[in-house]
């Protein structure tokens, strides 16, 4: 039993010789397709004994790569003892032995591995679906995108469409597909593929679609692709580098795709590597890497400017911080002062509350205390007044500033800083709004805010009347609030990881 | 369009034809030393000027070469300690030596955009200074080609990085880093949460400040302290010039190198161990020349500052070795760069 591998090229003739060769090694039968519009100088000697051959203009996504793809099958199903033929790019990467490949195709004979979804589930990102086929796409969109979108655009306008013959049930899937040879061979003599290849002359990518629809047409399809091809958020493949080894080599795909050409990493590690030492394959790969990523461009820098990130273009209203935290609020500075140096007190679990040593005889308590005690502070991180006139000297993470000549300058950001740098804990500090009226006004608008008013009620309809449309959380509480409750409300309220005694 | 609009785009483009024309100029004053650039392989080539950098120099060549650079194209301003000589040998160095005034040739940038336009239209550029060691999302594994491509995939023709100041533990004159070392293992510490970034309008740049810089010797007038928002990778055509610095370019697209929708784009860190033993003797040189920005105020500052300032505080962070330190701090994004 053989295995026939198709392979579309147009560059790096040394990087897809070194995989033709090593397939062709190992006993397939390898086709290289190249672009016909690509010099062939040194390609024949690159892939040997791999055959080459170079029929089409087979550029990104045209009916060029389909056109290719069927040549080479053509001259695949020339040969005997012919089981499977598998579709891979010049830039695919063997990550297993062929041995195994033909040891689980052996046992599924007949079967296919190609995906091939109804095209109105959509597929990759791109918006168009349906229209992929249906609108006459004649322009490049690599190449000619501002009129590929104008020639969308019109056709949608005057609902110019085209009819999808003899009824297809259209699919639409990855382009890296292993389909058996009884498949090929009937999909090869069905009477309508003139027409259809044809018909996908004006189509989007119909190397994506055409092929898959008529292996869904003729085929068994026993499961996904072989080939791991992984899309980003705006569409785009995963392009391997050395640093993904790992996540490979725990994979049971047998290619993966696309291969960078300067991962000489993987190349080595995985071109005639041992393989995994069994034929299965259930499709197993592990993305944790890759989503964490996608998350870490989109939220991981919530809350804070950066060389990379500036979300609020032209408004200097500028509102955004990257986690909930605390404030108090007062008028009264020494009341501040004390109450903050109590929750500090609190958090280290050395607290001189007089109502907490009354109800410290349970058990429950006492036990609370000692854990406390043995691991450090914990819950959120209490910071006095950090926009009074003169600042104390404590310092703050990553040297943000307590000068108040550096401190103000763009103090809005600082404070966004603070809370940035230590969103791991949760903050909270002390404000008295006549000295920061600029602060107030900003905190009292950030819905992460948990703004407790400490001075009353009258005092606190007092300072919204002057902060109309404010988004942050308020709340009351009187001069006689202790610092136990206040911390333990906050160790709640910001997730910090206390527990309530 | 608004007429203010049409306005700001016409200025910038005489500006821009202005600074071309002015680069054209200004490089009467350069004579090759040793041009191999015709030899240059394709990939991204390096434009830094020098002067009396001799000590950096092996590690400057070493990290840039490593990351993937295949050609350097140096101007040497004058150096009189042997860096010229130096660099006239190595096979991947192309030298051009000029003793006009850098300040008059814009810092340089005068001198970095001939060369850019002349030597390297439709390359990758990277124009950094000698203390300058680029570092980027996975740089460890991925080389240069492998981040130009990924960025020509996304559509963009820049990337911007921070300017990240470095430090010793103890005051810059008793940071010794012995020639051919990494000067960031002799000043491995960090400013974590120090910055703060504004933006301007005309040029659609950001404009960062902050670092240890700001905090040591511009307490009394922050607004003054240095930019450290760079943009040192360009996939340059003729038509660009560098404007202030690589602060900000022009066309002014080649700024847009931040995300204006909250995600976090592909950004590096420029690390600049600048507080090195080296410093005082050269900051009594560049008072005597008066040949940096500003009429060298910056250096002034130093100097009124005293160079034994101790940067060093409890909160700093140190190096770890890892971009992702400098990820999760929010000083670079790998912009889902898997």
């Amino acid at each position: 039993m053989t295995v026939g591998i198709v392979i579309l090229a147009h560059e790096h003739p040394s990087l897809v010789g070194a995989i033709a060769r090593s397939l062709a090694g190992q006993g397939a039968q390898v086709i290289v397709h190249l672009d016909r519009w690509v010099r062939r100088q040194g390609w024949a000697e690159a892939v040997a004994p791999a055959c080459l051959i170079s029929t089409r203009r087979s550029a990104w996504g045209t009916i060029g790569l389909v056109e290719a793809s069927l040549d080479a099958i053509r001259m695949l199903l020339a040969l005997p003892a012919l089981s499977h033929v598998c579709l891979l790019s010049g830039s695919c990467l063997p990550l297993r032995p062929l041995s195994e490949l033909t040891g689980f195709l052996s046992r599924h004979q007949g079967r296919d591995f190609v995906e091939a979804r109804p095209i109105a589930e959509g597929w990759g990102r791109d918006g168009l679906g349906l229209e992929r086929v249906t609108l006459r796409h004649p322009f490049a969109w690599k190449r000619h995108r501002w009129l590929f979108d104008r020639s969308v655009d019109l056709q949608r306008r005057f609902g110019i469409d085209r009819r999808v013959p003899f009824d297809l049930d259209l699919r639409i899937g990855s382009q890296w597909w292993c389909l058996s040879v009884p498949t090929l061979r009937s999909m090869l003599a069905d009477p309508d593929l003139p027409h259809l290849l044809r018909f996908f002359r004006l189509a989007w990518i119909p190397d994506e679609c055409l092929l898959q629809t008529l292996a869904s047409r003729h085929g068994r399809i026993a499961g996904p692709p072989l080939t791991f091809a992984h899309l980003d958020a705006e569409g785009q493949p995963l392009v391997l580098h050395d640093d993904h080894a790992e996540m490979l080599s725990w994979s049971d795909y047998f290619f993966a795709r696309k291969l960078s050409p300067w991962a000489t990493g993987l190349r080595m590690r995985f071109l005639d590597g041992p393989g995994l030492g069994h034929c299965e394959f259930r499709g197993q790969i592990d993305t944790a890497t890759l989503d964490a990523a996608a998350r870490e461009a989109k939220t991981a820098h919530t809350g804070v400017l950066t060389v990379g990130r500036h979300p609020h273009g032209t408004s200097t209203e500028w509102v955004e911080t990257a986690r909930p935290y605390g404030v108090l609020v007062s008028e009264d500075a020494a009341f501040l002062d004390r109450l903050t140096q109590d929750l500090v007190a609190e958090a280290a679990g050395a607290s001189s509350d007089p109502v907490r040593v009354a109800i410290g005889q349970g058990r429950a308590i006492r036990s609370f205390q000692a854990k406390r005690l043995s691991e450090g502070p914990r819950g959120p991180s209490i910071h006095g007044r950090l926009f009074a006139p003169d600042a104390p000297a404590t310092p703050l993470p990553g040297n943000l500033p307590t000068d108040p000549r550096l401190r103000d300058y763009r103090p809005e950001q600082r404070l966004a800083r603070l809370i940035f740098a230590e969103s791991a804990r949760g903050s909270v500090f002390a404000l008295r709004p006549s000295e920061a009226p600029h602060i107030t006004r900003l905190v009292l608008r950030d819905p992460n805010a948990r703004i407790v008013v400490l001075d009353g009620i009258a005092e606190a309809d007092a300072l919204l009347t002057r902060h109309r449309g404010h988004r942050a959380r308020v709340e009351t509480m009187g001069r006689s609030t202790n610092s136990e409750v206040l911390h333990r409300r906050f160790c709640n309220e910001l997730g910090g990881q206390e527990e309530t005694g | 369009m608004r007429w203010g609009e049409v306005r700001t785009r016409l200025g910038l483009r005489w500006e821009r034809r202005h600074l071309q024309a002015r680069a054209l100029w200004r490089a009467r004053g350069l004579h090759a030393l040793a041009d191999r650039t015709r030899r240059m392989p394709p990939g991204a080539v390096l434009i830094a000027t020098i002067r009396n950098e001799a000590p950096r120099l092996d590690h400057f060549l070493a990290h840039y070469r490593r990351l993937g650079v295949v050609h350097f194209l140096i101007v040497d301003n004058g150096s009189t300690d042997g860096s010229a000589e130096h660099l006239a040998d190595e096979a991947d160095v192309s030298l051009w030596h000029t003793e006009s005034s850098y300040a008059r040739a814009r810092f340089g940038a005068d001198w970095a955009t001939w060369l850019a336009g002349r030597y390297c239209h439709g390359r990758w550029v990277l124009w950094v200074d000698a203390d300058e060691l680029l570092i980027y999302p996975h740089h460890l594994s991925r080389c240069l080609n492998a981040l130009t491509e990924h960025l020509a995939q996304k559509g963009r023709i820049s990337m911007g990085a921070l300017l990240l100041d470095l430090y010793g533990r103890q005051a810059a004159p008793l940071t010794h880093c012995p020639p051919g070392t990494d000067p960031t293992d002799v000043a491995p510490w960090f400013d974590a949460h120090n910055y703060v970034v504004d933006w301007n309008a005309r040029y659609d740049a950001l404009w960062v400040q902050g670092g240890p810089r700001m905090r040591a010797f511009f307490a009394d007038a922050p607004e003054a302290s240095p930019a450290l928002n760079k943009i040192p990778l360009v996939h340059w055509r003729r038509s660009f010039v560098f404007g202030s610095a690589t602060h900000r370019l022009l066309p002014r697209r080649l700024n847009r190198v931040y995300d204006r929708g909250g995600e976090s784009r592909l950004s590096g860190v420029l690390l600049h161990p600048k507080f090195l033993s080296t410093l005082g003797p050269k900051i009594s040189e560049e008072l005597a020349r008066r040949e940096h920005y500003c009429g060298g105020s910056e250096y002034r500052a130093y100097a009124a500052a005293g160079d034994r300032v101790a940067l060093w505080t409890p909160q700093s962070t140190q190096l770890a070795g890892d971009w992702r330190q400098l990820s999760a701090a929010g000083l670079m994004s790998a912009g889902g760069w898997a």
